[in-house]
């Protein structure tokens, strides 16, 4: 099991209702992941892996040759999740698929919790030709809505079997629904991973871009920055002095929807300096980060949806944010 | 057939209560083969030959071996953990512990176990409720009085909450910064060490290894149940919900073979184990079936629809819950609901499918409809557990399909006061486990206890439903109190028929197993606000006595 202290595995929750195309995601995740996954699901049945893809089976993991498993929580989500945080070696990422009625964020919560994990996003995928109907029946209307709300990223998915003005009518609903939450087309679950990975903050924090008190408007990150139709965008915002901790945290939680995650160091009046993470409309102080050597310009870098946001919002936020 | 051979036992009792219509009281019954020869007089038993006639129940009541038709196995393995609950609850070595009525009780009774567990072990307790603290929680601070330096987890008594000390909470990484719903707080923001549900409790679940889903399981857990039914009166108990993991029905199969293991169980499989996907569930079912013996009984099948009223995760209808509380949780999704029940109606099994709010319990009527509109079969006497919240025109509804119910009479004594304030207001708390409504419409029902949620007493569920009491005296819905003979009913041949087990057990009826409950009066001559007070002496199975041991 991975020690206390050592680096946290990222977490990725993936929601949505039964119908929505988890399992084809879940599928992309074990056969493209770079990193060695551990995908947590409800069950196997559905999940239709290559069989010469598979380097062992047992009765509550399948290992892969690429080095992702894949575990049943047949057993409960405890235990599932117990079981791949003692694999060893530990893998590089952890995706749970919520049941179809879940609320994704209830399971996502313990990634901001747990000294193992580290949340990096609630992607809900959303049936773009079903999911109107399914909020509209009077039994589900509720569950939908607590599924779109937890949402960190909407994949909009079966894309292709909408026209493209239902696309549209569909895209504004769901804004509504979800006071603008960041959202991505796809069709038959392939999105890429780095959006539903820590892999869109490489290691985000600010000393990592290598340019001592970098003050660029748009940050650069590992997403292909110069495609014009690239999603999101990234960039840093840089702290003030020393933050009042319960401060900063409530503004980052009104953080607008827009936003997908947050990430850097700043110097608190009850941390010194820590290492922030924003994850899931939640903050952490990782007081367990050791801060790097030679970062002088404390801040946290943004990931948002591209044209949604204007970074001088966030900032407008944090701004009067010095210590009393 | 061959006539049976074996050696005759007649047991002479003060009376014998045999819950048979037809043949309601005796004073001796016969037994062979582990299996009841015949019932009425001495004189009426002379014609079986010679006997050996066993006086020790001369002075007591015999009636059927009690039935508790929804609990669990972890009934018992739960008593590995200290019981601080606030009710009193007996234990397997037959020890009242008594219900602790404030914080620094339940530390008392930790401060004991504390000083004889080994030290850096982790010190967890079980049974707890802040309900019955006037509002008023547990902190850190209560748990740190009994070790500042060793670990304690203490278990709510619906396993969704625990309470935690400053050590354990240190282990969890647990601190005023961790910013999630479930980390209540005290005032100056930091946790007050009460974690709610899955996210909080899973960092303190990993450390002490989630111990509670597999404690029932286990060997010692296992005699752990069977001496706590013993002190109950129970000689069939359901395990309603059965992952069949090959070694845990391996060892409740060889355990229960036991000639002197009191109880005979019944699991139900947990179709949630295998989501999705029947077909495999009923593979393994055949398998596990195969283990079947007379005290083995795998067969039923388990369905959850919703979650609890109390944990406001029930579905309920309109107009939902009393304090604005919004709707709860689908634990199955509609849609999904009907195709499973299809797909285990189709294989001839039967289920049993927690409802507790109405909307949960209708819809799982509109799919039994469906499953049996596509394939009508008769006598499935498919069951809704808890069906807490059904109304008279859903019972209705239910008899005409031909469906069961097992109500929850337990709640009614220790949340009915929550249900009336808080949940489901006074009119609808007032018929809430309406025993007298489903008996009207002609639905076979049973009540029962959900141990280790409540604790296992049939005669104590049996009290619940014939008087309808709170825990604060309240009576809780008049006209939905039973009588106590068809409460007893309930807790006997009404269990044992939800279990398709009434041509087993259930009365003392010629060819049944002879399963007794021994008790020191007559429940169906007490009043009926004592039923919960007579005594338990002793229970018999499969004909032999087995003495009650330990305090």
């Amino acid at each position: 099991m991975a020690a206390i202290g050592a680096t946290r595995i990222p977490l990725t929750v993936v929601g949505g209702f039964l119908g929505a195309g988890k399992t084809t995601l879940l599928n992309h995740v074990l056969s493209a992941s770079r990193r060695r996954a551990a995908v947590l699901v409800n069950d196997f049945g559905p999940i239709d892996i290559d069989a010469g893809l598979i380097a062992q089976r047992a009765d509550e993991v399948i290992r892969l040759a690429n080095g992702c498993v894949c575990c049943s929580m047949a057993g409960g989500l405890d235990d599932a999740l117990a079981r791949v945080l003692a694999l060893d070696p530990p893998p590089e990422w952890i995706v749970i698929e919520a049941s179809g009625v879940s609320d994704p964020s209830r399971i996502a919560q313990v990634g901001m919790c747990d000294p193992l994990l580290q949340l990096e996003g609630v992607v809900v995928l959303v049936d773009a030709a079903n999911v109107r109907a399914l909020a509209d029946d009077p039994l589900l209307s509720d569950t939908v809505a607590r599924q779109l709300r937890a949402a960190d990223l909407l994949v909009l998915n079966k894309t292709d079997l909408v026209t493209p003005e239902d696309l549209g009518r569909v895209r504004e609903w769901l804004r509504g629904m979800t006071q603008g939450a960041a959202m991505v087309d796809t069709r038959e679950g392939r999105v890429d991973l780095r959006y539903l990975s820590g892999e869109a903050l490489p290691g985000a924090s600010v000393h990592d871009c290598g340019h001592a008190g970098c003050g660029h408007a748009a940050h650069h990150c590992a997403m292909p920055q110069t495609d014009p139709d690239h999603p999101f965008q990234s960039w840093l915002w840089q702290a003030p002095g020393t933050l009042n901790a319960d401060w900063l945290a409530a503004q980052l939680r009104q953080m607008p929807r827009q936003l997908l995650r947050a990430k850097g160091w700043v110097r608190t009046d009850r941390h010194g300096l820590v290492l922030v993470q924003w994850a899931g409309r939640r903050v952490r102080y990782d007081t367990q980060a050791a801060p790097p050597d030679g970062l002088d310009a404390p801040g946290l870098v943004f990931i948002g949806l591209r044209d949604a946001i204007d970074p001088r919002q966030v900032s407008a936020l944090l701004t009067p944010a010095t210590a009393p | 057939m061959t006539r049976p051979e074996g050696n005759t036992t007649i047991y002479a009792a003060r009376s014998i209560l045999t819950m048979n219509p037809a043949q309601p009281r005796a004073t001796h019954v016969a037994v062979r083969d582990g299996r009841i020869l015949g019932v009425g007089s001495r004189e009426d038993l002379a014609g079986w030959g010679p006997a050996d006639v066993d006086e020790r129940y001369a002075d007591r009541v015999l009636m059927p071996g009690l039935v508790e038709g929804h609990c669990h196995l972890p009934e018992g393995g739960m008593w590995k953990f200290v019981y601080v609950g606030y009710y009193d609850r007996r234990g397997p070595d037959g020890r009242l512990w008594s219900g602790l009525k404030s914080f620094d009780a339940v530390a008392g009774r930790l401060r004991e176990a504390e000083r004889s567990l080994p030290a850096g072990e982790t010190l967890i307790g079980w049974g707890f409720d802040p309900i019955f603290f006037d509002g008023q929680r547990m902190r850190v601070q209560d748990l740190d009085r009994v070790s500042p330096e060793r670990p304690i987890v203490i278990m709510h008594a619906s396993m969704h909450l625990m309470n935690v000390n400053t050590p354990m909470l240190a282990r969890a990484g647990i601190d005023r910064d961790t910013d999630i719903e479930g980390v209540t707080r005290l005032e100056d923001g930091r946790p007050s060490g009460e974690l709610c549900e899955f996210a909080a409790m899973f960092p303190v679940m990993r450390l002490i290894g989630s111990p509670f889903r597999t404690v029932g399981l286990s060997e010692d857990g296992l005699r752990m149940f069977g001496k706590v039914a013993q002190w109950a009166g129970v000689t069939t108990a359901t395990d309603l919900v059965n992952e069949l993991g090959d070694e845990g029905v391996a060892t409740l199969a060889r355990i229960t073979a036991e000639a002197d293991y009191p109880v005979r169980i019944v699991p139900a499989a947990s179709a949630l184990t295998y989501a999705g996907d029947p077909a495999r569930c009923l593979e393994k079912l055949a398998a596990a079936k195969r283990l079947n013996h007379d005290k083995l009984h795998l067969g039923m099948v388990k369905l959850v629809v919703d979650g609890s009223i109390q944990g406001f995760t029930a579905r309920v209808r309109w107009p939902g819950y009393y304090n604005g509380a919004p709707n709860g949780i689908w634990v199955i999704a509609p849609a999904e609901l009907d195709a499973t029940v299809q797909a285990y109606h189709d294989a001839g099994v039967q289920l049993h499918i927690h409802t507790n709010g109405d909307e949960a319990t209708q819809r799982a009527i509109e799919a039994v409809d469906l499953a049996l509109r596509r394939t009508p079969r008769r006598d499935h006497r498919h069951t809704l557990q808890h069906c807490q919240m059904a109304d008279a025109a859903q019972f209705r509804r239910m008899a005409s399909l031909g469906m069961c119910a097992n109500l929850f009479a337990n709640h009614i004594y220790y949340w009915g006061d929550a249900h009336y304030a808080l949940t489901m207001g006074p009119d609808r708390a007032n018929r809430m486990d309406a025993c007298a409504s489903a008996a009207r419409a002609g639905v076979p029902f049973s009540i029962h206890s959900d141990a280790p949620i409540t604790p296992l007493g049939p005669l104590f569920t049996a009290w619940c439903a014939a008087n309808r009491l709170t825990a604060s005296g309240r009576v809780l819905g008049e006209s939905e109190r039973i009588s106590v003979d068809a409460a007893l009913h309930a807790v006997t041949l009404g269990a044992a028929y939800t279990l398709h087990m009434d041509h087993l057990v259930g009365s003392i009826e010629v060819g049944k197993y002879a399963d007794f409950c021994v008790l020191e009066d007559d429940p169906a001559t007490v009043p009926a606000d004592q039923l919960k007070d007579i005594a338990v002496r002793g229970t018999v199975i499969g004909g032999r006595p087995l003495a009650l041991e330990g305090a």
